[in-house]
């Protein structure tokens, strides 16, 4: 029962956890713009995150390596460094768009202005990373951000046309007026979303931190397996919503209100209210989550002693790492650059990072000196090469794609 | 000091992360110390760790930039040494016998001492083969085995061929490993890969070359 209730709990933070600010935001401007017409983008995405967070949460559990211990066996320290670079920024833009997220979120709750929330919601990040439970803060806010399912409340409540949605998601076919080339960088930088590097570094590091063993595996596939898609549907009934909403108006989603929007339209206040906790909970979760995951990715390409388990005069470079980068955020923020816009660069550098994550992961998954019998099966071996030449087309396009496009603005 | 026979030193030592009794961290493998014995063979006798270690393998130039920025501190041109004794064992992570407070020291060896290298000198070290003339082939691996009067491990073959040390990446170990499609790439990249027998080599550490007869092929 208690096993039972472990599972449980694990996949419904897994759902919470897998939307975050660039989650929300993209999948309802790419909704308000291309209805469900990129939505098998989303699909693929996550049948990826689980192929690769399965690997890399058996090597964790087997083995007690996390990812990037495995980026520089594997890579070297030349390329596994090029690998940090890449995988560092897009992470730390990532958690500064979601400490900018959460501020954002508050400040539609009480109209103060998100700069003035900016330097409260950063010093309770890092308060919660020094001091808070590991599994606490998974559970809580994990939960919290389950809350993100009045998307698809409001969803049923709009009415929407099923017909049109579902065979606008299986025809893959863009909208009249948009443009081919916007139509691939907008399925670029989805796909680059679903499968940012840093939820497979604090999926594997929060395996070792709470000292999986091959007992565990069963209960990691589960909470990969159920947790994640379910969280993919979560990012479908946002956009989904803003498809009903937006695309007849021809309206774009530029804020954070915009997105929570079609609750207010489909559910009235209440519905909004709970989106906005979700919306909170869900950034504050990631804003945790890529925190971590910076300090992490470093603290594993030098060899520091790391955990948010361990206390922080043992693990001292890693925990001085955690407020360095918390400082670093709240300064970026405080410059005033929007922080939705900050994710967009972001794809970028997931061109670099990518590649260079699942290579090795996928490499040691089937080294027998690191898993002994748990090597990889054929499914996961077809399935990883298969996402591996993807996520390597998508690198190389994901450049000249931005540049033609103007970042989705032309 | 080990449970495993033979192992490579790139693939199981380099950049591997060194764990002390406690299960505490204690940094990674950046190089590995090589100490020529009377015999002239190549023994293991120390991890290095840190800045020291770590720098010349990623650019020559930013090393001597980094030394020249203290010019009087010995330290920047010297690593820190954990000794090969205080090695439990190699696994997915290297396992040591000893606590982690004030272990990382420095060699202060005295003039007559040991001739000592690191394995980052060795690899990428330029090898001439008389049955394969002509061919850039280059150190990527360094084989470590058990010595015959059990007096712990020495370097007994190289592997040399194209590329960057470490992308073998492992494969020229097992010979059924999958994925299909990366073993078939990594294998084409390494077709004039071999392992040379280290007591038929001559190792010209000033001018770094490695002179030698044959190699065999890996499985």
């Amino acid at each position: 029962m208690k096993r039972l209730f472990a599972i449980a709990l694990g996949i419904l933070t897994a759902i919470g956890g897998f939307v975050d600010i660039g989650d929300l935001v993209t999948n309802a401007q790419v909704g308000a713009r291309f209805g469900l017409s990129l939505g098998w983008v989303v699909v693929v995405g996550v049948v990826g995150i689980c192929v690769f967070a399965e690997m890399s949460g058996r090597i964790a559990a087997v083995s007690g390596r996390a990812t990037f211990d495995l980026v520089r066996e594997r890579l070297g320290p030349r390329v596994g460094l090029l690998n940090l670079a890449g995988s560092l920024a897009v992470t730390l833009l990532t958690f500064i768009a979601e400490i900018g997220g959460v501020a954002l979120a508050l400040e539609l709750v009480t109209s103060v202005h998100y700069l003035l929330w900016v330097p409260l919601v950063a010093v309770l990040v890092w308060l919660v990373l020094w001091r808070a439970k590991f599994s606490l803060m998974e559970n809580v806010l994990g939960l919290l951000g389950l809350s993100l399912i009045v998307f698809g409340v409001a969803l049923w409540q709009l009415h929407p046309d099923w017909g049109h949605l579902s065979s606008q998601m299986a025809a893959a076919d863009k909208p009249l007026g948009e443009s081919w080339t916007l139509y691939a960088y907008f399925a670029v930088a989805l796909f680059g979303a679903a499968m940012t590097p840093y939820e497979v570094f604090f999926f594997s590091s929060g395996g070792v931190e709470e000292r999986w063993t091959t007992k565990d595996i069963s209960t990691m596939r589960a909470n990969v397996f159920i947790g994640f898609p379910l969280g993919g549907l979560l990012s479908l009934f946002i956009a989904a919503a803003a498809a009903t909403v937006y695309q007849p108006l021809g309206i774009s989603v530029e804020t954070l209100g915009e997105v929570g929007l079609p609750v207010a339209v489909g559910l009235g206040k209440i519905g909004l209210a709970i989106a906005i906790v979700g919306f909170v909970a869900a950034t504050f979760g990631a804003a945790c989550e890529t925190g971590l995951s910076a300090g992490y990715s470093v603290a594993q390409y030098v060899g520091w002693q790391w955990g948010k388990y361990v206390k922080p005069r043992v693990a001292g470079a890693f925990h001085l790492s955690l407020v360095l980068f918390t400082v670093l955020a709240a300064g970026v923020l405080m410059t005033m650059v929007h922080p939705i816009l900050v994710t967009e660069f972001s794809v970028v550098f997931s061109a670099v990072a990518l590649p260079l994550t699942y290579f090795p992961i996928l490499v040691v998954a089937n080294d027998p000196d690191y898993l002994g019998e748990h090597t990889n099966g054929r499914v996961a071996n077809a399935l990883g090469t298969v996402y591996l030449v993807l996520v390597g087309v998508a690198a190389i396009a994901a450049i000249p794609l931005m540049v033609l496009t103007k970042m989705g603005t032309a | 000091m080990t449970t495993r026979q033979q192992y490579d030193a790139a693939l199981h030592l380099l950049d591997r992360q060194i764990v002390d009794v406690d299960g505490l961290l204690v940094g990674n493998v950046d190089d590995v110390e090589l100490t020529e014995e009377p015999d002239g063979s190549l023994v293991p006798t120390g991890l290095l760790v840190g800045m020291a270690a770590l720098l010349p393998r990623l650019s020559r130039g930013l090393y001597r930039r980094w030394v020249r920025l203290a010019p009087a501190n010995a330290e920047r041109s010297r690593p820190g040494v954990i000794d090969i004794e205080a090695v439990a064992e190699v696994d997915s992570d290297i396992r040591l016998s000893v606590g982690r407070d004030q272990l990382i020291e420095r060699r202060s060896d005295p003039p007559s001492g040991p001739t000592r290298h690191t394995l980052s000198e060795l690899l990428e070290m330029r090898v001439e083969l008389a049955d394969c003339p002509g061919k850039a082939l280059q150190v990527l691996d360094v084989r470590l085995a058990e010595r015959p009067d059990a007096r712990g491990k020495s370097v007994t073959a190289l592997l040399v061929g194209h590329g960057r040390p470490g992308s073998y990446l492992g494969y020229e170990r097992a010979p059924g490993r999958g994925p299909w499609l990366v073993a078939a790439v990594v294998r084409w990249m390494h077709r004039h890969s071999r392992f040379v027998d280290a007591a038929e080599v001559e190792i010209d550490w000033e001018a770094r070359i490695v002179r030698g007869d044959v190699g065999t092929t890996p499985p």
